[in-house]
């Protein structure tokens, strides 16, 4: 039993060490009561990549944490299935863990990431951009920094 | 007729009630009587049981709706009602419609009356900071096989045949909550059999057409608990007062229809309840919301501006709903 824990203990912190995401936080726009709140949860808990959410019912925020291959855009679509809309998502990525293309674009599995203002550390908080986050995106191209799904993310 | 000062009294404080309440407190648009602009969440089962009760003596009128709901996309959501009640006979009355119309105190056997549909389509949504604004469309049917004898058309509990459809508006800014809906119904009638007179003789074949109608309603909701949302296992306490209305127009009776006698009654003759009418119904109504899933309502309907002759006044409506997230 003891060794079980052990292995279970060490499993996850092995997941947590080389996790590329941490602390996602989705704010989410027009929520009016806890059922509203209740249905947001069970939308993003059916997406196979979140583990665990958190809802803030007095914040209206999701606090998520994900396996590793983690989809954005799906997590913006879970909450809109649930009949609502995101006020913009949030999220730390731990860019030493990715692959640097060039000083702003990094990439890990599926996901490119397009830093608007070239990060100054290796760990940093990030605000998406685009109309699926809540905000407009910006008008310039960014198809140098190519991946199945692209983000731009701003440095907050 | 009612006199034209109360008329506009009333219609003042039942628009005064609904949105001051709306107004001043927190507010909430889960309405027990009505449809908010919102739909369900996608892939959602939602399973709701409702009942519409009132005392016509020496009996209660009860009318039960088994509905089954489910959200196909996040603007897209479906509908489908099973109506039962012990509002209506296998034939009309003697006489109809100018023999005792509408017919109170009469024994109806409790059956199975038909199914009604009925879908939402969210066209619109504004989603800010405490601010959320909605448009939605709706389309409405129901196949019944009842009896119903007043022109007055009604779908949802399974009154006549018919379609429907209409707007739904829902508006929502801080503490300030209001929901409104403009429809319309498009009654079909129905064939069926009166008893002769004279008994020896066999029953008479008649065809009842009933009124078209427009519909209106205007709701607000109030949040009494809790002060604060912190768990999902806190119970919610709703107020709500909704206002329901309706225009409708007068019905029509064929006598002998189908045979060489067939002719149409003289509306000239009409009891008030065949004829065309206008009311508006006040529902004030409490719910609980559980574990935030498990929704318990009880409303209770008065008169507002005239009446409906189709049921007596207080109607109790209870309702339970739940869903099922797939």
């Amino acid at each position: 039993m003891r060794k079980f824990l052990f292995t279970c203990l060490l499993v996850g912190l092995s997941i947590g060490l080389n996790a590329q995401y941490s602390n996602i936080n989705i704010s989410i726009a027009g929520l009016t009561c806890s059922q509203c709140s209740k249905s947001v949860e069970m939308q993003l808990k059916k997406l196979k990549f979140v583990t665990h959410v958190n809802m803030d019912l007095k914040a209206t925020t999701a606090n998520i944490t994900t396996r590793n291959q983690v989809d954005f855009y799906a997590l913006a679509k879970a909450v809109s299935n649930a009949g609502f809309s995101v006020k913009n998502i949030t999220a730390m990525l731990h860019l030493e863990k990715m692959v640097a293309q060039n000083e702003q674009c990094y990439l890990y599995q599926d996901n490119s990431f397009w830093i608007l203002k070239a990060p100054t550390s290796k760990l940093i908080t990030v605000q998406f951009i685009g109309k699926a986050f809540g905000n407009s995106a910006s008008n310039k191209d960014y198809s140098i920094c190519q991946a199945s799904n692209q983000y731009i993310v701003m440095p907050l | 007729m009612p006199s034209i000062q109360p008329i506009y009294r009333n219609a003042f404080i039942g628009f005064f009630l609904v949105t001051i309440t709306s107004y001043i407190l927190k507010a909430q648009e889960l309405y027990p009587l009505t449809e908010p602009a919102s739909t369900l969440p996608k892939n959602v089962l939602g399973i709701r049981i409702f009942s519409e009760n009132y005392r016509d003596k020496p009996y209660i009128r009860t009318m039960q709706g088994l509905r089954f709901m489910y959200g196909i996309t996040k603007n897209w959501t479906l509908y489908t009602t099973s109506i039962f009640s012990n509002h209506h006979g296998e034939k009309f009355p003697l006489e109809f419609p100018f023999h005792n119309t509408p017919e109170r105190g009469v024994k109806y056997p409790y059956k199975y009356n038909g199914q009604h549909f009925y879908t939402k389509y969210r066209l619109l949504s504004i989603d800010k900071k405490n601010e959320h604004f909605r448009i939605a469309l709706y389309g409405e049917g129901t196949i019944v096989k009842t009896t119903h004898h007043e022109s007055e058309p009604n779908l949802l509990m399974g009154d006549n045949s018919g379609i429907g459809g209409g707007t739904i508006i829902t508006y929502l800014k801080n503490k300030w909550a209001i929901s409104g809906t403009a429809g319309y119904i498009k009654s079909f009638g129905i064939t069926n059999i009166t008893p002769d007179p004279i008994p020896a003789l066999p029953d008479i074949p008649i065809r009842v057409e009933y009124g078209d109608a427009y519909t209106f309603s205007l709701s607000g909701g109030y949040l009494l608990f809790p002060r604060e949302y912190e768990s999902y296992d806190q119970t919610n306490i709703n107020l709500y007062i909704e206002l329901t209305g309706k225009r409708f127009g007068a019905g029509s009776v064929d006598m002998f229809k189908g045979t060489d006698l067939e002719y149409r009654l003289l509306d000239s003759n009409y009891p008030d309840a065949f004829r065309k009418g206008f009311f508006i119904d006040i529902s004030p109504s409490i719910q609980a919301i559980i574990k935030s899933n498990l929704r318990i309502d009880a409303s209770l309907t008065l008169p507002l501006l005239g009446i409906t002759y189709a049921k007596q006044y207080p109607l109790i409506t209870l309702g339970m709903q739940y869903y099922f997230y797939l």
